[in-house]
C-alpha cells in the first residue's frame, strides 16, 4: 500500500479527536507509528532555575540569560553533522548559531531535511553520533539559548 | 524569473540535449551533467528533461525578480542566497529582489540553477539546449551575460522548500585505486593499439587538462601510440569518443562535441559516466576503468534507477 503525507495528515486529525494515545500499523513494507502529543510543547525548553541565583553566564559583562534548547528530528532518518562529501561539519558544540542556522542534515531515503537552530544560541552538545538512525521528534542536540536581559532587568 | 549579474561567460542555457540531427551536421548539446540537471528539475516537480542553468565559471550571481523556488545541483558552490549559505543539492524560496551567488566550487565543475516549470526559452529542433557552434537555441544562442532576463515555464510557484537531496557523487561513488574512475568502453580502432599502449591506457592515472570545455576534454599522461600509422576518413562521432591524436594524448568528446572526426577512436566513455567526467575539474586525476556493452547498459540502468527512487521519495515532500 502507498502512504501518502496527505493520508497520515488525515489519520493524524481522525487521532487527535479520539483518545487512542498511539497508533500503529504496518505491513512486510512500511510500518507507520503515530503517537499523540502528551500536551507538551514539541521544543518546549526546561525552565531555567532562576531562583537558584543567577545562572553561571550572567557573570559575564554581556549579561545573558541560559537556556537549554532541543534540536529534535522532524522526521525518521540518519542524522548527518554535514552535507554529503562535506570535509566540515556544520557545528559543532561551542558554535555559535542564529535563528533559522542549519545545524545538521536528517537524511530520509535520497532525502535530506533541514536541521535548523531556532533560537540564537550555543551549540551544547550532540546526543546523537553523525550517521545513527533517528526517531520522529528525538533530541539531536541542544543548544544554550542565548537571550540577553530586556533593560532594567540587569543583575 | 531572474536577471543574470555575471559578467563571466560560459554559463548557458541548457536540456538534455538535440538528439536525432547528428546527420544534418546538428550536435547534441545538452546539460554536461545530466544527473544534476534531471535531479534539480525533480526537486522543483517539474518534468525531469525541462532546461536549466549550466555555470561553468566562477563566481556567479543572479537576482530574482519575482518570488518563487529554485533548485541548485551540481557542482558544490557554497552558494549563497542574501548571503546566507545553501546546502549543496538544494531547494530553496527566494523573494523578490533576493541575490543568487555562486563561488569556485569545492566539489565538482558545474554548477546548475533550476527554475519551476524550467528555463523558457523556445525549443529549437525539439530542444532548448544552447547550440554555440550554430548559434542557436538556449537564449539567442550564446552565453548569458550580465543583465539578460530569464525567464521561468512557471510563473505563479507554490510548494514546499528547503530540503535537498544525496548527491550521486555521494550515493553513487566511482572509485579505482584511489583515484575517481571513468567508465570505458573499447571502440573501432581499439586494436590498432599496440597491447603495450592499451595496458598503459588502462593502467596509468589521467589529469584533465586545461584544454577542456563543453566540446571536449584532452587529457594528460603517458602517450598512446597506434601499432602502425592508421589513416581514417571522417567519420560520425558522439559525445563520450575518446580519440587519440599523433600526439598520444587521448581528447574526449563531449556534450557540444562536432558531429564527425577522424582521429582514431580508443574508446567510448559509457553515457552513464559523462556526468562524472562533466563534474571533474581541470587539474584532477582520475582513472579509466573498462568495461562491456552489458555492463554500460547496466550502468544506465542505475542512473535511472537512482532518479527513480528519488522522484519516488519527492512525491512524498512535494
Amino acid at each position: 500500500m502507498k502512504i501518502d503525507i496527505q493520508r497520515i495528515a488525515r489519520l493524524m486529525s481522525w487521532l487527535a479527536d479520539t483518545h487512542i494515545h498511539e497508533l500503529e500499523w504496518g505491513d512486510d513494507r512500511t510500518s507507520l507509528r503515530l503517537r499523540r502529543d502528551p500536551g507538551q510543547s514539541l521544543r518546549q525548553a526546561p525552565e531555567p532555575d532562576r531562583s537558584a541565583g543567577p545562572p553561571a553566564r550572567a557573570a559575564d559583562p554581556e549579561a545573558q540569560a541560559i537556556e537549554r534548547i532541543h534540536v529534535t528530528a522532524s522526521a525518521v532518518g540518519r542524522f548527518l553533522d554535514r552535507a554529503p562529501l562535506q570535509s566540515q561539519a556544520l557545528v559543532t558544540p561551542g558554535s555559535r548559531v542564529e535563528p533559522g542556522d542549519l545545524v545538521g542534515l536528517l537524511q530520509a531515503g535520497p532525502i535530506l531535511l533541514p536541521l535548523r537552530a531556532e533560537v540564537a544560541g550555543i551549540v551544547a552538545g550532540h546526543a546523537v553520533q553523525a550517521g545513527e538512525a533517528v526517531e520522529y521528534r528525538q533530541v539531536i542536540m541542544s543548544l544554550e539559548a542565548v537571550a540577553a536581559f530586556a533593560e532594567g532587568e540587569e543583575p | 524569473m531572474i536577471r543574470w549579474c555575471s559578467k563571466l561567460p560560459l554559463s548557458s542555457v541548457q536540456d538534455l540535449g538535440r538528439h536525432g540531427h547528428l546527420a544534418s551536421g546538428v550536435g547534441t548539446s545538452g546539460a554536461m551533467d545530466q544527473l544534476a540537471l534531471m535531479a534539480g528539475n525533480l526537486l522543483l516537480g517539474n518534468a525531469p528533461e525541462l532546461a536549466g542553468i549550466e555555470i561553468q565559471m566562477f563566481p556567479a550571481r543572479c537576482r530574482f525578480l519575482q518570488d518563487g523556488r529554485f533548485a541548485l545541483t551540481g557542482a558544490d558552490c557554497q552558494a549563497r542566497l542574501n548571503g546566507r549559505l545553501l546546502p549543496p543539492w538544494w531547494l530553496a524560496r527566494a523573494r523578490r529582489g533576493d541575490v543568487l551567488e555562486w563561488f569556485p566550487p569545492r566539489i565538482g565543475a558545474r554548477a546548475y540553477l533550476c527554475l519551476p516549470g524550467g528555463v523558457d526559452v523556445p525549443p529549437v529542433l525539439g530542444s532548448r539546449s544552447t547550440q554555440l557552434r550554430g548559434a542557436f537555441g538556449g537564449l539567442d544562442g550564446r552565453f548569458l551575460a550580465v543583465d539578460d532576463v530569464v525567464k521561468a515555464g512557471r510563473e505563479n510557484d507554490e510548494g514546499p522548500a528547503d530540503f535537498g537531496v544525496e548527491p550521486p557523487q555521494s550515493a553513487m561513488p566511482q572509485e579505482q585505486k584511489g583515484l575517481p574512475a571513468i567508465r570505458v568502453m573499447p571502440a573501432a580502432e581499439y586494436d590498432a593499439f599496440s597491447a603495450a599502449a592499451r595496458a598503459t591506457f588502462w593502467d596509468s592515472e589521467w589529469r584533465l587538462s586545461p584544454q577542456s570545455d563543453r566540446y571536449g576534454c584532452r587529457m594528460t599522461g603517458p602517450s598512446i601510440r597506434l601499432e602502425q600509422p592508421l589513416e581514417i576518413r571522417s567519420h560520425g562521432i558522439v559525445p563520450g569518443v575518446i580519440q587519440i591524436p599523433p600526439g598520444g594524448q587521448p581528447i574526449i568528446q563531449l556534450r557540444d562535441a562536432q558531429p564527425s572526426g577522424g582521429y582514431p577512436k580508443f574508446g567510448a566513455v559509457i553515457e552513464a559516466d559523462l556526468w562524472r567526467l562533466g563534474q571533474t575539474p581541470i587539474g584532477s586525476r582520475l582513472r579509466f576503468v573498462r568495461v562491456d556493452y552489458d555492463q554500460a547498459l547496466q550502468a544506465l540502468d542505475e542512473n535511472r534507477q537512482w532518479l527513480d527512487r528519488l522522484a519516488c521519495h519527492l512525491a512524498m515532500y512535494i
